[in-house]
């Protein structure tokens, strides 16, 4: 378990990096005059991300800075706070600051807790100075003060924890592990008696002095000799400590880390790979006599190499979808705790596997999700009670493949989505709705940014960044999310993703000249219609096939193929199916089957509607995939039940 | 918006020394494009089209596994008969980490502009807006009207690129 935490670690570290690089670019452009209400909210939402994730790991060095942070970011992003360039100095030296904890948490080395109180301090003083100005001040300052308490617990809450994680780290790093694990658990005592400290002089305006943090600090400046002089002592004194680190160091050989950018390389080299092998078995064809005999006899064996190859390959990109479901029964425990309710956290389908890519950019939001789910949605205990519930509040994270598709719900039998309490904020927020809006049309209202309902703002969620974030990621990795309510009995979040799989199996097909592709995945069957087959209704021509009506497509008018399309009696129709929806394409003619290799439209161009990519058919030409789901809109799809 | 208006600010910086620009024609005029962003230049090749893209984005082509998109400038600003055959001249460029075709009428030098030597543009007579020009520059033969390429390539007007904003954003 120590080893998986550790993965989560990496990841998290090179997230937060990221969101710290996009903090300090966009802290300094930022016109401190006019801010752009856009760019605040993106450096309100990365010092977000940082928080939570820290949160969730114990690093508690971040989640107080970037509390504190945040707050100010909340009001400089709803006006009630003037920047300056005073203000916009502090908070680029936080972020540094928050650079300087994640290298330390990254390699095990000690916090400089009194660096943390300072840049605390720092960014307090902006808050006081508003305070004074602001009525509102009693308020604000007992919120930190509630959280000064707040982050407390957890600290000592975790130290239980602590040592099992800071064991992970030692052997995921390979040769300086036992190195730095000797510093970790050293030195864990003294970072957590000087957190203590730390707190207690939150609240107190006198700086900090005490001589061990002075001591702690010299010594960690210097991260090298650090380790050197701490692990000598530690060493000897923890001699069964460092014995089963050394264990693990040796059955972790069996995997290496490869560089993500190393296999999509791969990747897309099996795939032109693929396409010279179609090329070259045309040509072999053209070879005649023993010579082509032999020819085709070593092209057969290359192509069913390559197809190994290419199998091999994708499996590399593939991992179970519990590497990040894994991470939440420690959240949800910990959550529940401090939410002080009972919580049961069910995982189904683990070993679902999904692109790595996709896994990295699914933790954020399932995170989001879960912890929503926990404060939000599960109800207080004795609300429970009071509703006949069970005391134990279940909250079940799913994945499961569907098709193309791989789905995952977070589901809680909590009070669900209040519609009211939605609709009132909405209005509040100046956004167009009505009471009529259907209870789907209401739920997405949740996604606008700052969109928040609930009543407190607390170290777990109520800052509404949460649900935006949420939908920006699922939609960077061309996901889509639904919800599901219903008052009283809970809610569902159901994630649905593609399946990134770089290859597909396709059947070209041509219009008015033109190749596309239709992924083999959706096709239930391709037919010539007979003239008895063909209905029309209201103008619509349908298609009466395996006891249904099948609303029909024209690709040629959907591709805006110029010219005049084939009379439906001469043409092709290619019944396809997804999710929900049935129809079918009419195509000129069917071309065959190949498997093709995705390619990117967006890459260089920009997402067209109706397409999921292109991809280069064997004579070098680019052909569009069809993109099942989006072909046809549904009201077009809907006469026909 | 913010990234762009920084790389403005370096742009002007950079303008000190001397550059080499690639020199085309588009219709009557001679203009010229900053040779650091021609990937290569090539012929014309058919084009796979792309339902509902505007006349002037001719379509996608395959340019050693990339996808690429192919604009006729001839057909955006309306200058030139549009004809394709193997000598119609696709200047392949680098535009912000993406690749994008642009057809011409021809292409005809290499030139060196200093920083003194360009004049502001003209706000009227150029097919293109003046926001997308640097400047004009005198060579030998006449005027070069120095275009912006980034500026233009990028822009809403041709509309390539407004789904990647999009997409960097919601990546925050």
């Amino acid at each position: 378990m120590s080893v998986d935490m550790n993965q989560f670690h990496t990841v998290f570290f090179e997230e937060s990096n990221e969101h710290l690089q996009t903090m300090e670019e966009l802290l300094l452009n930022i016109s401190t005059d006019s801010p752009d209400p856009e760019d605040l909210n993106s450096i309100f939402r990365a010092a977000h991300s940082i928080k939570g994730g820290s949160g969730i790991f114990g690093f508690d060095a971040l989640t107080g800075l970037t509390h504190v942070m945040e707050t100010i970011l909340d009001k400089a992003r709803n006006n009630e706070l003037d920047l300056t360039t005073d203000i916009v100095d502090v908070l680029l030296a936080t972020t540094d600051t928050l650079g300087v904890i994640i290298k330390c948490y990254q390699n095990e080395s000690d916090i400089d807790w009194q660096q943390i109180e300072k840049g605390k301090a720092d960014l307090q003083a902006i808050l006081n100075i508003d305070d004074h100005v602001e009525p509102s001040s009693k308020a604000n300052t007992e919120e930190e003060d509630g959280f000064g308490f707040f982050d407390d617990e957890p600290v000592s809450g975790a130290s239980a924890e602590t040592d099992g994680v800071d064991d992970g780290f030692g052997f995921f790093d390979d040769a300086p592990g036992t190195e730095s694990i000797s510093v970790a658990t050293q030195s864990q005592p003294t970072a957590e008696s000087e957190a203590d400290q730390g707190f207690g002089f939150f609240t107190d305006p006198k700086p900090v002095k005490p001589v061990p943090d002075e001591e702690a600090f010299g010594f960690f400046t210097d991260e090298k000799t650090t380790s050197k002089v701490a692990k000598k002592p530690s060493s000897v004194a923890m001699p069964s400590k460092s014995a089963p680190v050394k264990q693990n160091a040796g059955a972790e050989t069996g995997s290496i880390r490869v560089d993500t950018v190393k296999i999509d390389n791969v990747v897309n080299l099996v795939g032109e790979m693929v396409i010279t092998q179609s090329i070259l078995s045309m040509i072999g064809q053209e070879v005649e006599g023993s010579t082509g005999e032999k020819l085709n006899a070593t092209l057969e064996e290359l192509a069913r190499n390559i197809r190994e190859i290419q199998e091999a390959t994708m499996s590399m990109r593939m991992i179970h979808v519990s590497f990040v479901f894994n991470r939440f029964p420690r959240l949800v425990r910990d959550l529940a705790k401090t939410l002080n309710k009972k919580i049961e956290l069910v995982i189904e389908g683990g070993e679902t596997e999904v692109d790595k890519s996709m896994i990295e950019k699914l933790a954020d939001p399932l995170t989001h999700l879960v912890r929503n789910s926990l404060d939000h949605g599960i109800e207080p205990l004795e609300k429970r009670l009071a509703a006949g519930k069970p005391e134990v509040g279940t909250v079940m994270l799913k994945a499961e493949q569907r098709g193309g598709n791989i789905m995952i719900s977070i589901q809680d039998d909590g009070g669900g989505l209040s519609r009211e309490k939605i609709l009132k904020k909405a209005l509040s927020n100046g956004m167009a709705v009505d009471e009529s809006m259907p209870d789907e049309a209401v739920w997405q209202l949740i996604f606008a940014p700052g969109f928040s309902t609930a009543e407190a703002v607390t170290d777990v969620s109520g800052r509404g960044v949460g649900m935006d974030v949420v939908r920006r990621n699922i939609e960077a990795i061309k996901g889509t999310i639904d919800i599901q309510s219903t008052a009283g009995q809970g809610s569902t979040f159901t994630i649905k993703l593609p399946l990134t799989l770089a290859i597909i199996d396709g059947l070209c097909v041509s219009v008015g000249g033109e190749t596309y592709i239709i992924p083999l995945l959706n096709i239930i069957e391709s037919l010539q219609p007979t003239a008895q087959q063909i209905k029309t209704l209201a103008n619509d021509n349908v298609l009466w096939s395996r006891d249904t009506y099948w609303p029909l497509v024209s690709l040629h008018h959907q591709m805006r193929i110029p010219g005049q399309a084939k009379p439906l009696a001469e043409s092709i129709i290619v019944l396809v199916e997804i999710g929900k929806k049935r129809y079918g394409i009419i195509v000129d003619q069917l071309l065959g089957k190949q498997q093709v290799v995705i390619k990117s439209l967006e890459r260089h161009y920009r997402k067209v509607e109706g397409i999921s990519g292109a991809t280069i058919l064997g004579d070098g030409k680019v052909a569009m995939i069809i993109d099942v789901d989006n072909l046809a809109k549904t009201e077009q799809l809907s006469q026909v039940g | 918006m913010e990234s762009l208006s920084s790389k403005e600010k370096l742009h002007a910086t950079s303008m000190g020394d001397s550059k080499e620009y690639l020199t085309f024609m588009l219709g009557e005029e001679q203009y010229g494009l900053a040779i650091i962003q021609v990937k290569e230049i090539r012929g014309y090749e058919p084009v796979t089209k792309i339902a509902n893209a505007p006349s002037f984005i001719k379509g996608v082509i395959n340019l050693r596994g990339d996808i690429v998109p192919i604009v006729d400038l001839r057909v955006k600003f309306k200058v030139s008969e549009a004809t394709y055959n193997e000598f119609t001249i696709v200047i392949m460029l680098n535009v912000k980490d993406r690749i994008v075709g642009i057809v011409v009428d021809s292409v005809s030098d290499v030139i060196n502009v200093t920083e003194d030597e360009v004049h502001p543009p003209p706000e009227f007579g150029v097919a293109f807006d003046s926001r997308y020009l640097d400047g004009l520059a005198s060579v030998d033969d006449g005027l070069v009207i120095l275009v912006n390429i980034e500026r233009l390539i990028t822009s809403e007007e041709i509309g390539i690129f407004d789904s990647m904003n999009q997409q960097n954003e919601g990546s925050v």
